[in-house]
């Protein structure tokens, strides 16, 4: 029995009054007992049917929620966001994306996505599996796009690929880059234009130094001639006079081309063995002249344990030390200039030297210390007029230490004086002070030749002359051609021992003629010196030279040992010196 | 300790129940309202124990032995060999505070050796909660505290309680035990299972609640009563609440109603209902709630009666949820408890408003609903 049914009937027995079961009352009990089992059944289902629509809201208002929260944060970001299934049918689509496609329509759902991106062009599932597909961090890749209107417009873009309830589901990022792309563009344009400009400016160098060094070398040249060919005495004075203004022009041009050699990276150092002394006593003689006119004591101190022979680029070091030391000079009304040459430090191989070039000068003021090796700066502009130059000195001498590794440095005082200072790392030479100087003496030897017949091929008439005439003394015969065309046909009707070949000529150049001549029929074609006469001191010619096949450059205005050697050197001179 | 138990069920008078007659010192007894109402059932018990403290109220069913009882008045007279005990009680004034009420009653008993105080409170103004925190401001967690509203059947009209008094409104009493000897035990569960969505109590105040998830809580008790919903107050019972502080794991407290105003479209529970704590509405599923009564069982002889057989009474407080729940089946959870309380303990208790006793797992007194409250006393001689 149930033991409800069963407490029931005990219960009854209970109450009644004689211990028997009242049926009535039983049947009564039991029904009420089904009666609340109905109830119970009916609240549960009733329960349960509620409790169900409840979680059913839930369910959709959380999934709402998530929505919007999604909706929020993708509406927020500035790239555009769509996303499209596997058949390339849009899902979803932000704000951002729908600004940057200019999309207008409320049918934004379904579409495709081959709408954003032109005809023919892969359409974004196709950039999916050929670019990012299977990529574990792939960048954004540029390529273009088309909006509603037909305007096509770079973009950047990456795509990835999700799995939500086993579809997959594409998500494109999109940003418009038509603004950076238009960046880009300006700055090509202008680096474009910035080089043309830059090559202008080499090119208008190169023909200037060649159109200055053409009548320098003449004027030069020619007033060599007439000094060795006994002026009259009244005449003495004017012609070094002339010589002088001369070669002193030829500094300045020379001080515009070194400061674009340097600009444009091709100068190169030389590691050769020098004396000190030397470079002392060139300086000596290229200044101590002007010292002596100014009343000013020029000085040279070479400290204590400083070789006397060290490994270096004599040239560029001449250059750095005339350049300060002809500077000092130049600001110093009275007292002195030293030139202090002191040994730092010694390590193994290396050297390093102290230079410091003291002058009781004018100073510079302070303000003005940090400017004044800046390109085409001079303390002001009546310094220009009073003591000319052309203000790139020091900027030259700045950079040149520069690319060896140095800096230079001042410290100055107005009315006072000024140090220039630098420390520069040398190599120890191996060589005595004995064995440069056999070789610099037997440098400074002029040859003579014995009639050996050369070809001069110069356009330039004044040059045609300056040129004979030394060649002439020299002991050597000649045949000019007035240019390039000239001098091809001459090498074949001739027997040259060399030719000097002139690099801009009209009809044709130096360079063709060059390669005409090796082109011809013949070993002596292939084999004949030529030695190029340049005027343009640019590195760059200096390459082309080589490649064009000549054997040797001299530049012009000549300095008649180089040229005498340079010949030399081909043609195997007697040695003797010519006065 | 010796017991007698006696019941009310005739018109006839009082009825021996089990025990031997004995020089009672204190009467516990509990009865419907209708009965209790009139003056004879109490006149006459204290006829029959003139020299013992008699306090009692009014019930929603009436526990004796392995029974439940509706319409009658049940009653157990205890001797005790050593322990003292003290019983005080006062009316609820007009405007007076639960908590200040609790308060006060505790200020009245002796401190000294005092182990355990056992609560019988007015149902239906007194908020329960507050009561207990009152008390436990004075007495504090050392003090065992047990206990429960009175009841008023389904109906939530009015409640009476006596203190050597005759029956009334707005008693709330208390009796304090004293000294070794006495031993208690206690258990309270519930075994509802929760059930749907966990809401937020996003409108209450103190005890009244207003809305759940920005809804009238009114409006969703109404929806899931269906045709019940006639019934309420009462029939909200069927579903009680349980609530919690949001984002814990604790089982959490349940929550049974009083009252309900359309007015305001707000339901009056008998405890705290606080702002932004979790609610969700439970549900009966028969066998558990009889399994929840064994375990209180189980919990009340945990220490104390652990494989002991000495004799000891079982009161028990079960809320008027779980009997208008399990209807006529509610004769199941109390045998359930007798099966684990064994022969020598003898079993009273009623159907009440509110439980109150220490909390399984937070381990301080509190106001229960919808739960089995034991409360198991003996002495050790």
């Amino acid at each position: 029995m149930h033991k409800l049914l069963e407490r029931q009937i005990k219960k009854l027995k209970r109450k009644s009054a004689d211990g028997s079961l009242p049926v009535e009352k039983l049947l009564e009990v039991i029904s009420q007992t089904y009666e609340e089992s109905d109830e119970e059944r009916r609240k549960n289902e009733r329960s349960m049917k509620l409790m169900s629509e409840e979680v059913m809201a839930l369910n959709k208002q959380i999934q709402e929620e998530s929505e919007t929260y999604v909706s929020t944060i993708t509406g927020s970001v500035i790239d555009g966001i769509i996303t499209f299934c596997h058949k390339g049918l849009v899902q979803s689509i932000n704000e951002s994306a729908e600004h940057i496609f200019k999309i207008t329509s409320d049918e934004k759902q379904g579409s495709s996505i081959n709408e954003f991106t032109t005809d023919g062009e892969p359409s974004f599932l196709e950039i999916f599996d050929s670019h990012f597909d299977g990529q574990s961090d792939p960048s954004p890749m540029e390529t273009f796009a088309q909006d509603q209107e037909g305007r096509i417009f770079p973009i950047d873009l990456s795509i990835s690929k999700i799995e939500t309830s086993g579809e997959a589901v594409y998500i494109a990022i999109v940003r418009d880059i038509s603004t950076r792309k238009e960046f880009q563009r300006a700055l090509i344009t202008a680096k474009e234009e910035a080089e043309r400009m830059a090559t202008a400016k080499t090119n208008f160098l190169s023909n200037m130094s060649h159109e200055i060094r053409t009548p320098m070398n003449a004027v030069i040249g020619l007033t060599n001639i007439l000094l060795q060919e006994e002026p009259r005495q009244d005449q003495i004075d004017s012609l070094k006079a002339l010589k002088f203004s001369g070669e002193n022009l030829l500094v300045l041009i020379n001080d515009i081309l070194d400061y674009n050699k340097i600009e444009s990276g091709k100068l190169e150092f030389e590691k050769i063995d020098f004396g000190l002394k030397d470079i002392v006593q060139s300086i000596n003689k290229g200044l101590g002249v002007k010292a002596e006119k100014k009343k000013i004591k020029l000085d040279f101190v070479l400290g204590q344990g400083v070789p006397r022979v060290i490994m270096g680029d004599p040239t560029r070091l001449t250059q750095i030390l005339n350049n300060l030391v002809g500077n000092a000079i130049k600001f110093t009304e009275k007292g002195s200039v030293t030139l202090d040459i002191q040994l730092e430090e010694k390590v193994n191989d290396d050297l390093w030297l102290n230079f410091r070039v003291i002058d009781t000068g004018i100073g510079i003021p302070e303000d003005k210390l940090d400017h004044i090796f800046e390109s085409f700066t001079q303390t002001n502009s009546t310094i220009t007029r009073k003591y000319g130059g052309t203000g790139l000195g020091l900027a030259i001498t700045k950079r040149l230490l520069e690319l060896q590794g140095s800096e230079i440095k001042v410290s100055s005082k107005e009315d006072v004086g000024s140090t220039f200072y630098f420390t520069l790392k040398v190599g120890v030479s191996k060589k005595k002070v004995k064995d440069l100087h056999n070789l610099a003496e037997e440098e400074g030897l002029l040859r003579t030749f014995n009639g050996e017949k050369i070809l001069l091929v110069e356009d330039n008439k004044v040059n045609q002359i300056v040129a004979s005439r030394f060649l002439k003394k020299w002991g050597l015969s000649m045949d000019i051609a007035d240019n390039g065309k000239i001098a091809t046909e001459l090498v074949q009707e001739n027997e040259y021992m060399l030719v000097l070949m002139d690099l801009q000529m009209p009809e044709m150049d130096g360079y063709t003629a060059t390669k005409v001549i090796r082109q011809m029929d013949g070993e002596k074609f292939e084999k004949l010196p030529i030695i190029a006469l340049t005027a343009s001191a640019l590195a760059l010619t200096r390459i082309k030279v080589k490649e064009t096949g000549m054997d040797g450059h001299v530049s012009k205005p000549f300095k008649p040992v180089e040229l005498n050697h340079k010949i030399a050197k081909f043609l195997h001179g007697d040695r003797r010196t010519v006065e | 300790m010796k017991t007698k138990q006696l019941i009310w069920e005739s018109p006839d008078g009082w009825d021996h129940f089990e025990g031997e007659d004995i020089n009672a010192q204190l009467v516990l007894f509990f009865g419907s309202t209708d009965i209790l109402a009139e003056s004879d059932p109490y006149e006459k018990l204290k006829e029959k124990y003139p020299n013992a403290t008699l306090v009692g109220c009014t019930t929603a069913g009436e526990i004796i032995g392995d029974e439940v009882y509706d319409d009658s008045i049940v009653a157990t007279a205890i001797e005790f060999e050593k322990t003292q005990f003290q019983a005080v009680s006062l009316l609820m004034e007009e405007n007076m505070e639960s908590y200040s009420a609790g308060k006060k009653l505790s200020k009245q008993l002796e401190k000294e050796g005092l182990k355990f105080v056992f609560i019988i409170s007015d149902g239906q103004k007194v908020n329960g909660t507050d009561l207990v925190n009152g008390m436990r401001s004075v007495l504090g967690d050392e003090v065992i505290l047990t206990g429960g509203l009175a009841g008023d059947g389904g109906r939530f009209e009015k409640t009476l309680v006596s203190c050597n008094t005759a029956p009334e409104e707005d008693r709330v009493a208390i009796i304090g035990f004293y000294g070794d000897a006495i031993q208690v035990g206690h258990g309270s569960m519930g075994g509802w299972d929760p059930f749907g969505p966990s809401r937020k109590i996003t409108k209450s105040s103190s005890n009244i609640l207003y809305e759940l998830d920005g809804k009238p809580a009114l409006q969703l008790y109404k929806e899931y009563l269906g045709e019940k919903a006639e019934e309420l107050p009462g029939s909200a019972l069927l579903f009680p609440l349980m609530i919690k502080p949001e984002d814990q794991n604790e089982s959490g407290l349940v929550r049974t109603i009083l009252s309900v105003d359309e007015e305001t479209q707000s339901m009056t529970f008998a405890g705290d209902v606080p702002e932004a704590y979790e609610a969700q509405l439970m549900m009966a599923n028969f066998d558990h709630l009889v399994d929840g009564a064994s375990q209180a069982a189980e919990y009340a002889r945990f220490e104390s009666f652990q494989d002991t057989d000495d004799p000891s009474l079982a009161i028990l407080i079960s809320c008027v949820g779980r009997k208008m729940v399990l209807g006529q089946r509610i004769g199941d959870e109390v045998e359930s408890v007798k099966d684990i309380m064994g022969e020598n303990t003898r079993q009273i208790g009623f159907y009440s408003y509110g439980e109150i006793s220490p909390h399984v797992e937070v381990g301080h007194c509190q106001l229960h609903n919808q739960t089995m409250t034991i409360t198991l006393i003996k002495e050790n001689v």
